[in-house]
């Protein structure tokens, strides 16, 4: 048995299982190389003239969030291209600066220095522990963002429906602009859908477990949790619903039944912010080239 | 020695007394350029009767796992997923099940890694009644959070997963029968009589709903069956409304094997209950639960969790 063999036999339970593992198994081999890329793996993009394969994409591949905000519609496929290329750039840093990696195959290399470069990164930009955020903070935290860690009990929900998907953009810029008698005046001059028109665009009141919508317009109408908030979806019909919430009626929690994951949610939030600024720094360094056809071809798992 | 199983790097370490156990030599190799995965990895870095240890990765996201047997009928499993650290300690004798997440919370990329581990593990490790205590509890660790709605935060919890029910479960009396159409729309369309038939919303001996429940934690209920496609009352609750019961499909011919226990679908370990069936149910209704500040379906998998400790294998 080697010494490796032997610290691994018995690792100390009080010692955080990853540090446990990562002596034993500490850049002590040759690494492994990932097998040769199969024929019909297309190279999606290149970073800084190495290749980023579809299969590579295909790990971090989510489905389609449902769209919220009158932002752009996320591409799931160019939204998993840029996870992995953030992990690369992850990776690649920690190699910069010399932090340790579990050896293994690529995956166990990567995701262990990604994950010595969080905690150094975290550490070093001083994002606290979540036991150490202060009472009145979290509790601050938790008003100011009660509209999103809440169930709510109903949202009603107004639309504009129309079935010409450039218009329907453009409608959800506006609607994002507009107040209630803004919204009935779209609805008025551009909704198809008569029995909504008619009430000044009222499509539905939604409960959790209640609702006459069908699913891709409950995604989309569930997560409007602020009066205002609007939304895009696509119904069954062919015909796409511009959402916004007229009102909606939250059930809190009370404080204590929240405070731990509210404590959580703000580390996770700073920690998320901390990488998000180093990652954009790394992305200025680095050069990446997209072959728009081939990503394009990367299957998309359906929502569940 | 190396194998590619099911596009997974699966590695198990210089064989020892029976066992497996890490055995690394030589030294470190100057960084590559870059550390390119095309595919996730399993490493079982020990492998011995009473002990399985070692590493998952995919997507950047990183999880180390200890299961031990530490007596008989008694073993406890310790993982770490990206710093979310989930531990449990089983006794068969005593029939407890504790489950620990130090008052983590569990995100989206935490819950996809568990996934992947279950799966990875079903590919590398065959699961039937011979399986060691330790192993079986690290696959079930996997599965439990692998479906865990994002957000979740997890404390300590005292399970007693002996009593299984076995029974076909019937709404009771009075309580709402909804439908939901292919579109997702949810309508309610009668009300359960009393010998389990259902009665039109309107028809006069309608019996009054005998209770008003909005938690309905009533212990490990077994599907009856699950290979191919089954039918089964499930019942959830809102923050608005009682208990709702519906006529639900299940098994492993539906899309996703609703009710099964785990978010993945092709396993040599199946496990399918009324509580996982609704917990289902509402994942698909909410998108999967991907928003980590949504407490959507939170209530349906609490009430689904001792369900993956029963230690029978059902389907």
């Amino acid at each position: 048995m080697g010494v490796a063999g032997l610290v691994l036999a018995q690792p100390a339970r009080g010692l955080p299982l990853v540090a446990a593992v990562l002596a034993g198994m500490l850049a002590c081999r040759p690494p492994e190389r990932a097998p040769a890329p199969a024929p019909d793996d297309e190279i999606v993009a290149a970073l800084d003239g190495q290749p980023v394969r579809a299969s590579e994409v295909a790990l971090h591949l989510r489905p389609a969030p449902p769209r919220v905000g009158a932002g752009p519609a996320v591409d799931p496929r160019r939204a998993a291209l840029d996870d992995a290329v953030r992990v690369r750039l992850l990776g690649r840093e920690a190699r910069r600066r010399g932090l340790a990696a579990i050896d293994g195959p690529p995956a166990v290399v990567q995701a262990s220095l990604v994950r010595a470069l969080v905690d150094a990164e975290s550490a070093r930009r001083g994002v606290p522990a979540a036991g150490a955020i202060a009472d009145a903070d979290a509790e601050r935290f938790y008003q100011e963002h009660q509209h999103r860690l809440s169930t709510p009990a109903s949202v009603t929900v107004a639309a504009v429906v129309v079935d010409e998907a450039a218009l329907a953009e453009r409608l959800l810029q506006e609607a994002d602009r507009v107040d209630d008698a803004g919204f009935a005046r779209l609805v008025a001059a551009h909704s198809i859908d008569a029995p909504s028109r008619s009430r000044g665009g009222l499509l539905a009141v939604v409960q959790e477990h209640e609702h006459q919508l069908e699913r891709p317009l409950l995604q989309v109408a569930w997560q409007l949790r602020r009066p205002g908030m609007v939304g895009l979806a696509a119904g069954s019909d062919g015909r796409w619903y511009v959402l916004r919430a007229r009102e909606v009626m939250l059930a809190p929690q009370p404080w204590p039944a929240v405070a731990t994951k509210v404590r959580n949610l703000m580390v996770w939030e700073r920690r998320n912010q901390v990488m998000a600024e180093l990652v954009e720094r790394l992305r200025g360094g680095a050069s990446l080239t997209v072959d728009e056809a081939a990503l394009g071809r990367v299957d998309v798992p359906s929502p569940p | 020695m190396v194998h590619a199983l099911s596009g997974t790097w699966v590695r198990l370490l210089a064989v020892l007394g029976g066992g497996l156990v890490l055995g690394a030599t030589g030294c470190a190799s100057p960084p590559e350029d870059d550390d390119v995965a095309t595919e996730d990895a399993l490493v079982l870095a020990i492998r011995t009767p009473s002990q399985l240890a070692g590493n998952y990765a995919r997507a950047g996201s990183l999880v180390s796992f200890d299961s031990r047997l530490t007596g008989d009928g008694i073993a406890s499993v310790h993982v770490d997923v990206n710093g979310f650290v989930f531990d449990v300690d089983i006794d068969r004798a005593a029939g407890t099940v504790r489950t620990d997440g130090h008052d983590g919370t569990i995100f989206v990329e935490d819950r996809e890694a568990m996934a992947g581990l279950e799966r990875a593990l079903t590919a590398a490790i065959s699961f039937d009644g011979a399986t060691p205590l330790h192993e079986a509890a690290l696959l079930r660790a996997a599965s439990q959070l692998g479906e865990a709605p994002a957000g979740l935060t997890f404390g300590q919890r005292l399970m007693h997963p002996t009593v299984v029910e076995e029974a076909i479960k019937i709404p009771a009396p009075g309580t709402p029968v909804q439908e939901t159409s292919a579109d997702g729309v949810e309508t309610v369309v009668g009300i359960m009589g009393t010998d389990g038939q259902v009665l039109a919303v309107d028809d006069p001996n309608a019996p009054e709903a005998l209770h008003c429940q909005y938690g309905n934690e009533d212990g490990i209920w077994r599907l009856p069956g699950c290979v191919g496609v089954h039918y089964a009352w499930a019942e959830h609750d809102a923050t608005n409304h009682c208990l709702r019961a519906e006529y639900t499909e299940y098994g492993t011919g539906t899309a996703g094997c609703n009710g099964r226990c785990g978010a993945t679908c092709n396993s040599d370990w199946n496990l399918y209950t009324y509580d996982c069936l609704e917990h289902d149910d509402c994942s698909v209704d909410h998108g999967g639960a991907y928003n980590p500040w949504d407490a959507s379906c939170g209530d349906e998998y609490w009430e689904a969790a001792d369900d993956w400790w029963a230690w029978q294998d059902w389907c």
